[in-house]
């Protein structure tokens, strides 16, 4: 646990380390709103764009240095879901225009392939563990599972006609990418930049709010505050969980009453704490000159370079052209 | 029977470092009688051999028997069982506290091993006594109470588990000297009168000086020591051991070069008086 | 360099926790505070850098009485190391932390570089300026903690039982940079202690009891002094305790006096 730092930031010397924080999360923020605008119609203009998009985000990662591997990570968390609504786009929504890509498929929801896509799960789940590349085989068997419904009919009670259409494929290919870029573009953000960094440039968007007294500086102190703290509480948190546990708190052979006192036995010490911590916190703050709302200067310095410059203005060109073919042609 | 370490190999595994935290520990403790001085720098192992005593952690390569209970096991082993014989206080145990009263936190743990309802209470009474917490105080919000007690009743805590081994992760940490000695002094009379086997890891050498009967030292997640407290204090290479001398040691060692008196193992104030009086004509 | 008259102070409605206390010290003295748990000691620094306000009495630093007006400039000249390394910890990074109270003080970005690094080397802490609070040990907190304060220019550092967490290193740590900033920078230092051995590096002493202070001098008059100590419920490291009852019973002088030796070298 010592060895673990705050955030997700990977060292590195690339061109996207050394910018500007406040420019990476000014463009991110327009990226993303820039591919949320190209319309899921299916077209294929449309899809050139974000091919492009992809393209470009591929173009970042390689100059970044982060392998590709850890950019996809962030996909984990939503893989199943992501690939259930490309199937549902695909299978089940009937386009406008039917422009067949391919031919008429038949698929059979039968005794046969019921049992056969059950000795698969089971095989799948037992197997898993030893599978290095958990996300390809996952892929592998979504589509065994479909290829076992197309290849057993036998003793079929219900059946299903899969066409692919040009429209629906287009569609489920574009949503799928734009989730990949976007979730990329955001890891790249966290990977290439330190948390103080994102507060630092957090803090410097947000200013302008301070015209209209929301104290910006304040909750800046109270997020940097609050990210120096939770590796300290993770181990704390240890701490107690393994004193607890030495006086017999074992979540699985308690009853539901005893599962709420034994939770609670874990929570109150982590309060008790916190407490204590914030009020000699508040203290050594205040001994050290802190006066809230005092204008106060900091060791890191954001300064603004050329190269954030051009690639700030390389952003906005990439958008309004974005919206240009979009809306205008 | 006891604890019994056979090769006991652990590598310690954090977000992105690796460490070998216990190799090859080979080690017998009885279940009654002693009191086991473990000490050694921090980072050595101490606390992480202590936490394979009550399950907490298992090993990776050999094996850990407490009492009847082997682990690793391939049998599903309800640790309960070995908490219940193996107490562990942690340090600044008083952070373990959390419930409305005194007397129902120190219930707690006879509450989760499921002793019977009638026995609880009692128990746990006659736990805070032995500490020295006294009846007024049961209905008492554990925390307006000042630290020393607080940490009293974290240890009343574990007694309450009538444990057959207790093992105390640096039970006098942030005591000033008289609580440090008014707990010492209270831990060495309920191993009187129970013989219950204490295992006291800390770095305050007078305090293992005064009251081990057996010392351990770890070294870099290796047990480098394990016998009585003259052996280990005679040894030539006792300052590579990252450790210091208790002051009694010190004192008599400055006595013998300075004015001659031969050199005695000896750990307490009335046994280093009486021995300077042997050498004074009063 | 600090005065404190008469001053009384009570928590909310609860009994006096400071009852008329008066002491003074001079600057680049180096004092301990000793006394039981609850005797007043901590109380008594917060006191010192404003915390806390008097009931009643003034305390005076540098020449200006202390109120909440001069907060500001008080906290210029005193600074405090307090005794969890953890909850005093504000940065991210041992960089920020140093730098935390030079950015309060408004000092320039490169300015406060310079210093962090400069304060940084003195506590030997240099190479693990990048480093994060859960990397380190106590001992390497603290004297982050003592960092900031030096980086911060006070003439005074108040120590609030600093080594009581830490293990044995850790205090030899901390120790050595006391003596060292007192000794080569002339800072004048306040050890609130209830660890005997650690006090006697003192040039004076001033004892707490139930708020009240009872007695002040040389610690090793203070030692001796058995009517002070048994109240006080503090207890003699080993070294003093022997020496205490070898000269009660009159034993050889030869004896005694290797003791007192003993004692001395420290």
């Amino acid at each position: 646990m010592n060895n673990m730092t705050i955030g997700q930031y990977i060292p590195g010397q690339s061109w996207l380390h050394k910018l500007d924080p406040r420019v990476k999360m000014l463009s991110l923020i327009l990226l993303l709103v820039s591919i949320f605008l190209i319309p899921i119609q299916g077209s294929r203009i449309d899809l050139i764009i974000l091919g492009s998009y992809f393209i470009g985000t591929m173009f970042l990662v390689v100059s970044s240095g982060i392998p590709l591997l850890k950019v996809l990570q962030g996909l984990r968390p939503i893989l199943f879901l992501l690939m259930f609504t490309v199937l549902i786009q695909i299978l089940l929504i009937q386009p406008t225009q039917r422009v067949p890509l391919s031919d008429t498929y038949t698929f059979y929801v039968s005794l046969t392939s019921i049992t056969a896509i059950i000795l698969w799960i089971v095989f799948y789940q037992v197997t898993k563990k030893w599978i290095k590349f958990k996300v390809l085989y996952f892929l592998l068997s979504v589509i065994v599972v479909f290829a076992l419904q197309y290849a057993l009919p036998f003793g079929s009670f219900f059946q299903y006609d899969v066409t692919l259409y040009e429209e629906t494929v287009f569609r489920g290919l574009f949503i799928f990418f734009s989730i990949v870029i976007i979730i990329m573009l955001t890891s790249l953000l966290t990977f290439t930049t330190m948390t103080t960094d994102i507060n630092d440039g957090l803090e410097g968007i947000l200013f302008p709010l301070k015209w209209i007294k929301v104290p910006v500086d304040v909750l800046t102190m109270m997020v940097s505050l609050t990210l120096r703290y939770i590796p300290t509480l993770l181990i704390e948190t240890d701490k107690i969980m393994k004193a607890q546990a030495s006086r017999g708190v074992d979540f699985k052979e308690a009853s539901l009453k005893d599962k709420i006192t034994q939770v609670i036995s874990l929570l109150i010490p982590v309060f008790v704490i916190s407490f204590k911590r914030a009020e000699d916190l508040a203290n050594a703050m205040e001994v050290r000159g802190y006066v809230i709302g005092q204008k106060r200067t900091k060791i890191d310095v954001l300064k603004i370079k050329t190269s954030d410059y051009l690639a700030f203005f390389g952003v906005i060109s990439i958008v309004s052209f974005t919206i240009y073919l979009v809306f205008f042609s | 029977m006891g604890i019994q370490f056979k090769e006991v190999t652990f590598r310690y595994k954090g977000f992105k470092t690796e460490y070998q935290a216990l190799e090859f520990i080979n080690l017998e403790i009885a279940s009654k009688g002693e009191i086991i001085g473990i000490c050694g720098h921090t980072g050595s192992g101490k606390s992480t051999l202590v936490q394979h005593m009550n399950g907490l952690l298992q090993a990776d390569q050999g094996t850990v028997s407490v009492f009847d209970i082997v682990l690793p096991s391939k049998k599903k082993v309800k640790l309960n069982t070995l908490r219940r014989r193996v107490g562990l206080v942690f340090q600044f145990p008083e952070y373990q506290l959390f419930e409305e009263s005194i007397l129902k936190d120190v219930m707690f743990g006879p509450k989760n091993l499921k002793m019977k309802q009638e026995d609880i209470e009692r128990i746990s009474k006659e736990a805070l006594s032995s500490v020295g917490i006294d009846a007024t105080l049961y209905d008492q919000s554990p925390f307006r109470i000042s630290g020393g007690q607080m940490r009293r009743v974290a240890i009343a805590g574990v007694l309450a588990m009538q444990p057959d081994i207790l093992i105390l992760d640096e039970p006098t940490r942030g005591l000033d000297p008289v609580g440090q000695k008014d707990l010492m002094e209270m831990l060495y009379q309920i191993h009187q009168e129970t013989q219950m086997t204490m295992l006291i890891i800390s770095h305050d050498m007078d305090v293992l000086g005064q009251y081990a009967t057996r010392m351990l030292v770890m070294k870099e997640g290796k047990k480098i020591f394990d016998g009585s407290k003259d052996a280990l204090f005679s040894r030539d290479d006792f300052l590579d051991m990252n450790l210091d001398y208790p002051s009694s040691l010190k004192v008599l060692k400055h006595l013998h070069q300075e004015i001659s008196i031969p050199f005695k193992m000896l750990y307490t104030i009335p046994e280093v008086i009486a021995y300077l009086k042997e050498f004074s004509h009063e | 360099m600090i005065n404190v008259h008469n001053v009384t102070f009570s928590y909310n409605g609860q009994d006096e926790a400071i009852k008329n206390v008066s002491f003074s010290i001079k600057k680049g003295s180096f004092i301990s505070i000793v006394g039981h748990n609850g005797s007043g000691k901590s109380t008594l620094a917060k006191l010192l850098v404003g915390l806390l306000k008097p009931s009643t009495g003034t305390i005076e630093i540098d020449g200006h009485t202390l109120n909440e007006d001069n907060l500001v400039d008080i906290r210029k000249k005193v600074g405090i190391v307090f005794q969890n390394p953890d909850n005093q910890f504000v940065g991210v990074t041992v960089r920020h932390d140093i730098a935390f109270g030079l950015e309060n003080q408004q000092v320039s970005a490169d300015e406060m570089e310079q210093k962090v690094e400069y304060y940084a080397d003195l506590v030997g802490m240099k190479a693990l300026l990048k480093k994060e609070p859960h990397q380190l040990s106590g001992g390497q907190k603290q004297r982050v903690a003592i960092a900031s304060a030096l980086a911060m220019e006070q003439d005074v550092i108040i120590f609030d039982e600093a080594t009581s967490m830490l293990d044995p290193k850790g205090v030899k740590e901390i120790m050595t940079i006391i003596h060292k900033i007192h000794q080569t920078y002339h800072k004048t230092i306040i050890m609130i202690t209830h660890d005997l051995r650690l006090a006697a590096y003192a040039d004076h002493m001033l004892v707490m009891k139930d708020g009240t202070l009872i007695k002040e001098g040389q610690p090793k008059d203070i030692y001796q002094d058995d009517s002070v100590l048994s109240s006080t419920q503090l207890l003699l490291p080993f070294e003093l305790e022997l020496l205490k009852h070898a000269t009660q019973l009159n034993m050889d002088s030869s004896i005694v006096e290797a003791l007192w030796a003993y004692n001395l070298k420290k």
